[in-house]
């Protein structure tokens, strides 16, 4: 079985961000880079289908600026056999359309079986790479699977997708297609030792993205801004015992205590 | 040069889903009139949602299936293509769902046109419209543009339009739309309902809710006791404290968990990611206690306290206790 999982690397949540004057995201020292949470899950999955089915292979891909390698490489560590690398430049928030378009672009008659991708990243939050992807090789697919089991024989997997509320759905997918895995489906490892070694030498195909695969036409180019200052809310000042009892007289008055 | 919209609601099991007349409200935002407006109600058996459905006068259109009565995105994107096609619409817009982003994905990819998901804001200035949504948890706003005569597909994030009270309550057509092309390859089987616990979040008048913060399983303890202060009172989570398996799916609140407004609504250690937002945001009250003072939940909060809520929960609740 070929599994393909895409992978982003994503400026750290907790990481100042900022913008520079032309609008792109600002990367300096104090910037810190992590994989997105939703593709470690994704990850994951696939390496264990990968070890209940041996002679499985599991590629990881990356649209990403050069140093995404690094987080392709604790892929490799956490289990991944290879590793692709489709390098673009630095702006992030690339298109959804533009990343799945160069993913698909990689995949298509590669035989894979199944394509794994997180149910967004968590720093664009658009939630449309894994469908566009899947869209545009012609293949089914499933968002916010929280469970997943292949049945060869049927040639489909059987999954539980989160819809709202906490409801389930179950559905069955043919094969091939893609899923985009929603967080909990499994406990992300850590890296293994001998993983982390061989991924220190092990090589990372690398793909130059051409310019117009990564401009604008098509699909919308959002222009990011500091979002307005909402006018509500206060914070509590003073010493830890002072917010504590000025929080306790607002929800008395409130008739909460 | 056409513009018009097509509003698509999805039914789960026959009982509408989709915010109809938060969707009205979008479109009226930009400028687009009622008149220039479908709604379509795609189910197995739509006929209890029409009603809910048909309002201000908008023409609806129906696409009943055996194939839709639980979520199909492949069979839903396939109707939607087809209906746009019959009634010339060249502007789709969805609820932001999972199931509706996924079908929305479909339908810009065969029709190659633009998306836009989790749609925020939305205005018009001399027939150029904006769409405004979130990107990096609440910390930046990523603006699209489109001229009038550009088609589009968009997903609206709920709660983020109000519906209009004044909207006249008058039914438009009513029209019938056959589909039958529906995939072998994607198979909805049925659904599972949530359990117990994300009932009682809907009932609870206060939610204490827990974040990333908390720091550990056993730290939850004052979470309890914090809830405990108030009557009729239930435990949140964030979707990391369940993924963390220290609460039950259940109490997530949130996208694809819970959306609560309670009367108060305590978010303690909780970042304040949008996923997060878009399920509480219209809480009446919302008190928020996180150690970073630039969390974005401040940016919801009604009133906010910058510290270890570990450290700063237990001198609340003796402080509250000594009210009493």
């Amino acid at each position: 079985m070929k599994i393909l999982v895409c992978i982003k690397e994503i400026i750290d949540p907790e990481s100042p961000l900022a913008l520079s004057e032309d609008g792109a995201v600002v990367q300096d020292k104090n910037t810190s880079y992590r994989m997105n949470r939703y593709d470690e899950f994704a990850l994951e999955e696939a390496v264990q289908i990968k070890e209940r089915a041996p002679g499985t292979t599991v590629t990881a891909i990356t649209v990403g600026q050069l140093r995404s390698s690094e987080m392709l490489r604790r892929a490799l560590g956490k289990g991944a056999d290879d590793a692709i690398h489709i390098v673009t430049g630095t702006r992030f928030l690339i298109p959804p359309k533009k990343t799945a378009r160069l993913i698909a672009d990689y995949a298509r008659n590669k035989n894979f079986d199944l394509i794994f991708t997180g149910v967004m990243s968590e720093d664009g939050m658009y939630c449309q790479t894994g469908p566009m992807i899947a869209s545009m090789l012609g293949i089914p697919f499933a968002v916010s699977v929280i469970s997943e089991a292949l049945d060869h024989l049927k040639g489909s997997v059987a999954v539980e997708c989160e819809i709202e509320g906490g409801i389930r759905e179950r559905a069955a997918v043919s094969l091939p297609c893609l899923l985009a895995v929603q967080s909990g489906i499994n406990r992300p490892r850590y890296p293994s030792l001998s993983n982390v070694l061989r991924a220190k030498t092990q090589e990372i195909t690398k793909i130059v993205a051409r310019d117009h695969e990564l401009s604008a036409t098509g699909s919308p180019a959002g222009l990011l801004g500091y979002p307005p200052q909402p006018d509500r809310g206060v914070m509590l000042e003073g010493s830890r015992e002072e917010k504590a009892e000025k929080l306790a007289a607002i929800l008395h008055e409130k008739g909460f205590v | 040069m056409t513009k018009k919209l097509l509003i698509v609601c999805e039914t789960l099991d026959n009982s509408l889903i989709t915010p109809v007349q938060e969707l009205a409200a979008f479109a009226a935002s930009c400028s687009i009139s009622s008149d220039e407006t479908t709604v379509m109600i795609a189910g197995q058996d739509v006929s209890a949602a029409v009603p809910k459905a048909a309002a201000a006068g908008i023409d609806v259109m129906t696409v009943e299936h055996e194939a839709l009565r639980y979520y199909n995105p492949p069979a839903l994107a396939g109707s939607v293509i087809e209906v746009c096609r019959r009634i010339g619409a060249s502007r789709i817009c969805f609820s932001h769902t999972m199931q509706s982003c996924a079908a929305a994905v479909i339908v810009a990819n065969e029709l190659d046109c633009a998306i836009v998901t989790g749609v925020e804001r939305a205005g018009e200035n001399n027939g150029v419209i904006e769409f405004a949504r979130s990107a990096y948890n609440g910390k930046m706003l990523e603006k699209t543009m489109f001229g009038s005569g550009d088609g589009f597909v968009c997903t609206v994030q709920s709660g983020s339009f109000a519906s209009d009270p004044a909207a006249p309550n008058a039914t438009g057509n009513i029209r019938k739309f056959d589909y039958d092309a529906v995939s072998e390859k994607f198979i909805p089987l049925g659904i599972t309902a949530a359990d117990e616990s994300a009932i009682s979040l809907n009932e609870a008048d206060v939610i204490v809710a827990a974040g990333r913060g908390v720091g550990k399983e056993e730290n939850l303890a004052v979470i309890y006791e914090t809830a405990k202060l108030f009557s009729n009172s239930a435990v949140g989570a964030s979707r990391i404290v369940c993924d963390n398996g220290w609460l039950p799916y259940g109490r997530q609140v949130g996208m694809t968990g819970k959306t609560v407004s309670p009367r108060l609504y305590m978010a303690c250690g909780i970042s304040g990611a949008q996923q997060h937002l878009v399920g509480m945001k219209n809480s009446q009250f919302i008190v928020a206690i996180n150690s970073d003072p630039h969390a974005n939940i401040f940016s919801t909060a009604h009133v906010g306290v910058a510290d270890d809520l570990n450290l700063f929960l237990p001198v609340f609740i003796e402080k509250c206790r000594g009210i009493e």
